[in-house]
């Protein structure tokens, strides 16, 4: 979990409704949030999406330079291994 | 020598994948943006039942949403938090409690295996609900305590969580809402604070 803003929620007037944002930096299977309150607390699932390998393709080709010195420095090491 | 090279790009390929993943940037201000609204009518509605029972306890009717089973019933009374396990529904799920004045009776759903998604139709997600019936003292004296009623339900925007390509990251929004049947400025089951941990 990367972040949660915010910590803490108070309600003050009933049917109000109060947000708070969950960031996570990378998948995980088994992301779990926990609620208290009062003497209470609940462990609730978070289900995230699983990446496909399109959208993974997506992400690097999203920075071509990146991609493009990557793969450069790599065939270019393996050519000079060959 | 080819096709080692071949299989060597793919594993190095596949080496990078878990960087670029980790690699969040995130932006929490654009992250932030307007919910729709959930507010709805609470499902458990106490009616009370006349009893003998004297002026400190409260006796109440009420229906449940699931089963019985489906919660873990805890007692609050004089700061002290107990489970409660002599409670009965009926095949209606209609239970009947007794609660001393003070005294807060919590029904926590417990989590199932897929969430529930009585929100749907909005496009929400609810991940947990709980109903909290409390005895207050009666405003004449002599009489037995009112009872307040009230529920606590976390939703999610989405599910599951979509990945943010712009942030590199999964961004979820959960709202939290207290919803009553009779809301008033002092309410007894308020304020009520959630610590969110994870």
């Amino acid at each position: 979990m990367k972040s949660i803003d915010p910590r803490t929620i108070e309600l003050v007037a009933a049917n109000a409704i109060r947000e708070a944002v969950v960031i996570c930096g990378e998948y995980h299977p088994d992301v779990q949030i926990t609620a208290h309150y009062l003497m209470a607390s609940n462990n609730i699932p978070l289900h995230l999406q699983r990446l496909t390998a399109v959208t993974i393709t997506h992400m690097i080709i999203s920075t071509p330079m990146l991609f493009a010195a990557l793969t450069g420095e790599l065939l270019g090491g393996l050519l000079r291994l060959s | 020598m080819k096709a080692h090279a071949t299989n060597t790009i793919l594993i190095l390929l596949t080496g990078m994948v878990p960087t670029f993943l980790s690699r969040a940037q995130t932006n929490p201000a654009a992250a932030m943006r307007s919910v729709q609204p959930w507010v709805g009518k609470p499902s458990v509605v106490p009616i009370k039942v006349a009893t003998n029972a004297g002026p400190n306890l409260a006796t109440v009717k009420f229906t449940l949403p699931k089963e019985l089973s489906s919660y873990q019933v805890l007692e609050q009374r004089a700061h002290v938090t107990r489970a409660v396990t002599n409670l009965s529904a009926t095949s209606r799920n209609e239970v009947q409690a007794s609660l001393a004045s003070g005294s807060l009776l919590m029904f926590v759903e417990r989590p199932s295996a897929k969430a529930s998604s009585d929100g749907s139709a909005l496009g929400s997600n609810r991940l947990f609900r709980t109903h909290f019936l409390k005895a207050v003292p009666a405003a004449q004296p002599g009489r037995e305590p009112d009872v307040a009623s009230g529920e606590l339900s976390m939703y999610a925007d989405t599910d599951p969580t979509p990945w943010d390509s712009a942030s590199n990251s999964y961004i979820t929004h959960l709202s939290v809402v207290f919803t009553t049947d009779k809301p008033s400025p002092n309410h007894p089951l308020l304020p009520l604070t959630v610590g969110l941990s994870g």
